[in-house]
């Protein structure tokens, strides 16, 4: 990747991915998904993710499955919002970037 | 390194931090290898680092101690501390946004609806303006014309009173041996007509030149202004 991620966007990916599952998902399906747009390391996310949970943009239980405990992390209200922020933010970035790209009309 | 090994290499390695913490990560990190399957076990542990380098970056997302960085092609870098935006609630980025607040993000801004409407209103005023327009520039094309008629008129005077002078001194030199006087007065008259002469066509000469190019340049700044952006 050419661009730099700074650790809002990776909060918004991160909380854009957790909330396309109503029933919250897990640790590795997370990291496979957003690796789907960025590069990100097999260890990147857990801080990530643990921070987020600590702001109660998300929240975690744990579920059986196959045998064993697994920790499932779900968007809280908190975090839809904070994310539709970050979506608000994002549009009007991308949106400015694309417009000098384009080099089309200026003010 | 197996994963066994990894993982109570870790255990002791997150011994200084809370024991919740502590065993949330190594929930994590135990899930991790779970949900990846044994075929992928010793690929993730190697991407993990060391067991010491991962704990470190368990313990960077505690207690705020450092929140930023960025992630690049060569992984995670860490930056300065940052709040995070959550804990203020809708004040977000330091920045100030100078957009308006009312602008929706997603919708055509008012900048489209000004062109529109600039569109629109150039169709409708059309008829009106572009007489107009035509008018104007065929009155300031008249006043160029005529300008550089007069400058040329007075260039011509000049060039004539200077070969005038030139004559009148050329009859004085013929007649100097019949009539002197006259021929002195012809001869004298005809040098001060001649360097009045010269004069002018100088002074003339470089107001026409200089009044020619300012309007080339004037009419060309003109036909290019709707190419410039502003």
């Amino acid at each position: 990747m050419v661009f730099n991620t700074g650790s809002a966007l990776l909060d918004a990916i991160v909380l854009a991915v957790v909330s396309r599952e109503a029933e919250g998902t897990y640790g590795y399906k997370i990291t496979q998904e957003v690796r789907g747009a960025i590069e990100v390391s097999e260890s990147t996310l857990y801080p990530v993710l643990r921070r987020l949970q600590k702001d109660e943009c998300l929240e975690v239980y744990d579920r059986e499955f196959g045998g064993r405990n697994r920790r499932y992390y779900k968007i809280t209200e908190k975090g839809r919002l904070q994310l539709n922020l970050y979506e608000g933010e994002w549009s009007l970035y991308a949106a400015k970037i694309t417009g000098i790209f384009q080099g089309g009309i200026r003010e | 390194m197996n994963r066994m090994e990894f993982m109570r290499a870790l255990e002791g390695a997150l011994s200084d931090v809370s024991s919740e913490e502590r065993e949330a990560a190594l929930q994590y990190y135990n899930d991790y290898l779970d949900d990846a399957g044994m075929e992928h076990e010793q690929e993730i542990l190697e991407g993990w680092g060391t067991p010491l380098k991962l704990a470190e970056s368990i313990k960077s997302g505690m207690d705020d101690r450092l929140d930023g960085g960025e992630f690049t092609e060569t992984g995670f870098t860490a930056g300065e501390q940052r709040q995070c935006p959550a804990r203020e609630g809708s004040t977000f980025y330091e920045e100030k946004s100078e957009e308006p607040p009312e602008k929706e993000p997603g919708k055509p801004g008012p900048d489209i609806w000004k062109w529109i409407a600039i569109a629109l209103l150039c169709i409708l005023l059309a008829p009106v303006c572009i007489p107009l327009i035509l008018a104007l520039v065929a009155v300031i094309l008249g006043i160029a014309v005529t300008v550089l008629a007069v400058g040329a008129t007075f260039l011509l005077a000049g060039i004539t009173v200077l070969l005038a002078g030139l004559a009148v001194a050329g009859v004085g030199i013929v007649k100097l041996f019949a009539a002197p006087a006259a021929a002195a007065v012809l001869i004298g008259s005809g040098l001060l007509l001649f360097v009045l002469g010269a004069l002018m066509t100088l002074l003339f000469g470089w107001l026409f030149l200089k009044c020619g190019v300012w309007m080339f340049r004037t009419a060309v700044g003109i036909c290019r202004r709707p190419f410039h952006n502003h």
